[in-house]
């Protein structure tokens, strides 16, 4: 190695290959050294390139082979110099973790090469440099990724594949052994997908032999159950069931709890329990998703559920329950009401026929549950209803039961087959309750396939009663009259509305629509009436187009251009509920919103 | 007017408004009151003083970040890396003087500032393999035996998939 005069013992240094590490800090003094040494070495690469690099002026004192050997030396120490004074070592482990959290994603996954698509491809251009990533730049790095727990905070694990008999024992047991490493760095909220197995895997008898009595949830969690405070699982069918019954955790943190239970596989199980989640005195927040995937002949078990309000869960102390995609019986709703006395959200899909639950298509309602349910902390609630051919008292009788003096915000969505009366029982209960409603949204899912000629549905003096309070209001389906526009317009009709949606079925009303926005717009508010910050319109059938709708449209065009600039959102234009055709229920039950603007159809 | 002194004891005069966007130097002003006593600043260069008052003084008159501010920034704020066009001028120099600016930053306690410094930091990493990050900060892969065969496993998931 070529030895330059006063600097040896950097040179040594050097070969010892220490100060090239990532987290070996020079001091001052000898990084001004090395910069000194690096420009000895500079001159001396440049005598060299010299030498080397013309035939015509040959050094007398050294050969060819040497000048080579002491340039190939000069350019090891120069780089290696560089490696080992390099600014970044100066900044401390916890300004690079500050640079990590600004680098990194939200969610960390598990495995590592797993990106979830559904958030990437649509939020970033690019893949994003994931900790993974920086784990695997050098020692220092990887060493401050792994002690810093804000990077570890939002884990998700989830496998993907379809796994085989074969695989799925192997692929579970190092998923599992991989997460107790990871969610110890300082995990609190976790998602977990764990499949079960394919269809091909075999039948049923097959496949619970190769799943055994695996609880691969479980195992994931259990380490660090009290860490957690949030939870997020989405695992098949076949695994879930067995984490929620099994022995109670200790879940000290925990505070939400969302879970979507998955249907791809036949051999369904229903939910007996939650009994593991009954030692969570934060837990205050409840979300059960139910996806319907695999083949429309899929058997579903639709009563999975239909026991939840049975299950073994802190009901006293929750303030949140989301229930969607599963339906519950009426008595079911009451209970968790009941039960539940500071419940301020709720969102509950009420089936009225279920085949698979207790309570079958009644006569009229209600049944067992006899006294009136106040709910004093009730204030927003969401109610889907699954109505029966016949029998319209049915909702009446549900309703009649409830009052909810808190109520703020009321959603509803139902399909109409025939006249239940809905309409009057909505305003019952606003009366009975004397709340002060700030947000209404009504969906009217009419079934595409029947005659709805004897359908009737006024909702004009439901909103007339509720207009002086309302911010938001939702109609779908449901044609709002264009006299109540004109006097929206006026300021005298909905007042205080913010966000507000409805379907319009002629150009004169979509004109009328137009009018109010404009009136609401950032020029037009006042104090009284405040600006219009989400407005739609929809239209049910391909509108008509002559002089009056072409001018109309054209209108509608500049109006959502100007709202864009005006940072307010206007969509004016068509959406389809698609639906399955098939006879099953819970197929029949999955819609699809297909959005379309008015402009992409009629240009 | 407040005199500061660098580590390569060059001194500078400056404004109390300009200089007391350092919580450190503010700090420091009033322990010791009304004094023409110079500030020294044994960690921070001339160069990088130069620097540092160029920001301090295109920031004057900003609110300071209070620490309930701080507190309240949510993840998702904390992780955008967008730096206004002035900053971004600013901060447009070698890496020497870059993480010279950061550690300015940091020991004069100037939190948009070293802000500035980690968003720009943070702008380089992103979108780039670890080879590219190593190449970039002149960072050698120094892995044990062991971490190497840690990297390994993580890998294979890649492979399983």
């Amino acid at each position: 190695m070529l030895i330059i005069q006063g600097y040896e013992h950097l040179t040594q240094l050097l070969l010892t290959q220490e100060p090239q590490h990532s987290d070996y800090i020079l001091s001052e003094s000898t990084q001004r050294e090395f910069r000194q040494m690096r420009l000895h070495l500079e001159a001396l690469l440049q005598r060299l390139d010299g030498f080397t690099g013309t035939t015509s002026q040959p050094s007398t004192e050294l050969s060819v082979d040497q000048q080579l050997h002491m340039h190939s030396s000069c350019i090891w120490l120069i780089q290696n110099i560089d490696i080992s004074v390099a600014p970044h070592k100066r900044l401390p482990a916890e300004i690079w973790a500050e640079i990590f959290m600004m680098v990194t994603p939200r969610h960390i996954f598990l495995p590592p090469t797993y990106t979830d698509r559904r958030i990437y491809s649509c939020s970033f251009q690019v893949i994003p440099t994931t900790t993974w990533t920086l784990m695997q730049v050098c020692s220092r790095w990887r060493q401050i990724a792994k002690t810093t727990p804000r990077l570890w905070k939002d884990v998700t694990i989830s496998l993907q594949d379809i796994l085989t008999r074969d695989t799925w024992a192997g692929r579970i047991k190092s998923l599992v052994e991989a997460s107790r490493e990871l969610l110890a760095r300082g995990t609190k909220s976790i998602t977990i997908g764990v499949p079960g197995l394919s269809f091909a895997a075999g039948l049923a008898q097959s496949v619970k032999s190769a799943i055994g009595d695996a609880n691969p949830v479980r195992d994931i969690i259990s380490p660090v159950s009290r860490q957690l405070s949030h939870i997020n699982v989405d695992s098949a069918w076949d695994i879930l069931p067995r984490f929620f019954a099994s022995a109670p955790l200790h879940f000290d943190s925990l505070e939400s709890l969302d879970v979507t239970l998955i249907s791809f596989s036949p051999f369904s199980h229903e939910f007996h329990d939650m009994t593991v989640f009954s030692n969570a005195p934060k837990l205050h927040k409840i979300c059960l998703t139910k996806s319907v995937g695999g083949s429309r002949s899929s058997l579903v078990k639709l009563g999975a559920l239909s026991r939840f309000h049975l299950f073994q869960l802190p009901w006293g102390q929750l303030t949140e329950i989301r229930l969607k995609g599963t339906w519950i019986t009426p008595d079911s709703c009451y209970t968790i009401l009941s039960q539940c006395p500071d419940l301020s959200d709720g969102e509950f899909l009420v089936s009225f026929t279920e085949p698979d639950v207790p309570m079958l298509i009644p006569a009229s309602y209600p049944t067992n549950h006899g006294a009136l349910i106040c709910h004093h902390s009730l204030r927003s609630i969401s109610f889907r209803f699954d109505f029966p051919e016949t029998g319209s008292s049915v909702f009446d009788g549900f309703l009649r039961q409830l009052a909810l003096p808190a109520l703020e915000d009321l959603s509803i969505t139902t399909e109409l087959r025939s006249h239940h009366g809905i309409e009057h029982s909505i305003q019952s209960l606003i009366h009975r309750s004397e709340c002060t409603l700030e947000s209404f949204s009504f969906s009217w899912n009419k079934d595409d396939y029947r005659d709805h000629s004897i359908v009737t549905l006024d909702l004009h003096p439901i909103i007339v009663s509720l207009s002086p309070t309302l911010r938001s209001l939702a109609l779908d389906s449901w044609p709002i009259s264009h006299a109540a526009l004109k006097l929206a317009v006026q300021g005298s009709f909905l007042p205080k509305v913010t966000d507000f949606a409805c379907y319009v079925n002629s150009w004169e009303c979509l004109s009328v629509f137009l009018d109010l926005v404009e009136a609401r717009s950032s020029t037009g508010a006042s104090a009284l009436h405040p600006i219009l910050k989400d407005a739609t319109a929809w239209f049910t059938r391909p509108p008509e187009m002559d002089d009056v709708s072409k001018q109309v449209k054209e209108r509608a065009k500049i109006a959502m251009e100007a709202a864009k600039e005006d940072g307010r959102h206007l969509y004016v234009g068509r959406c389809w509920k698609l639906r399955c055709n098939s006879e099953h229920p819970e197929c029949r039950r999955t819609y699809s919103n297909i959005f379309s603007s008015l402009f992409s159809d009629c240009t | 007017m407040v005199l500061l002194v660098t580590s390569d004891n060059e001194q500078f005069t400056t404004e109390k408004d300009i200089v007391e966007r350092s919580v450190l130097i503010k700090n420091m002003l009033e322990d010791v009151g009304e004094s023409d006593q110079p500030i020294p600043l044994p960690n921070v260069s001339s160069s990088v003083l130069k620097k540092v008052l160029e920001y301090c003084e295109h920031h004057r008159g900003e609110p300071l970040p209070t620490a309930d501010s701080e507190q309240s920034q949510d993840e998702t704020r904390k992780r955008t890396t967008d730096i206004s066009e002035w900053d971004q001028k600013f901060i447009t120099v070698d890496q020497e003087m870059l993480f010279e600016i950061i550690l300015a930053a940091n020991y004069l306690d100037i939190k948009s500032l070293l802000d500035v410094g980690c968003k720009t930091v943070a702008n380089m990493i992103k979108g780039k393999t670890p080879e590219e990050i190593r190449k970039l900060f002149n960072i050698v892969n120094d892995f044990t035996p062991e971490e190497e065969a840690q990297i390994k496993k993580e890998n294979e998931w890649a492979e399983d998939r």
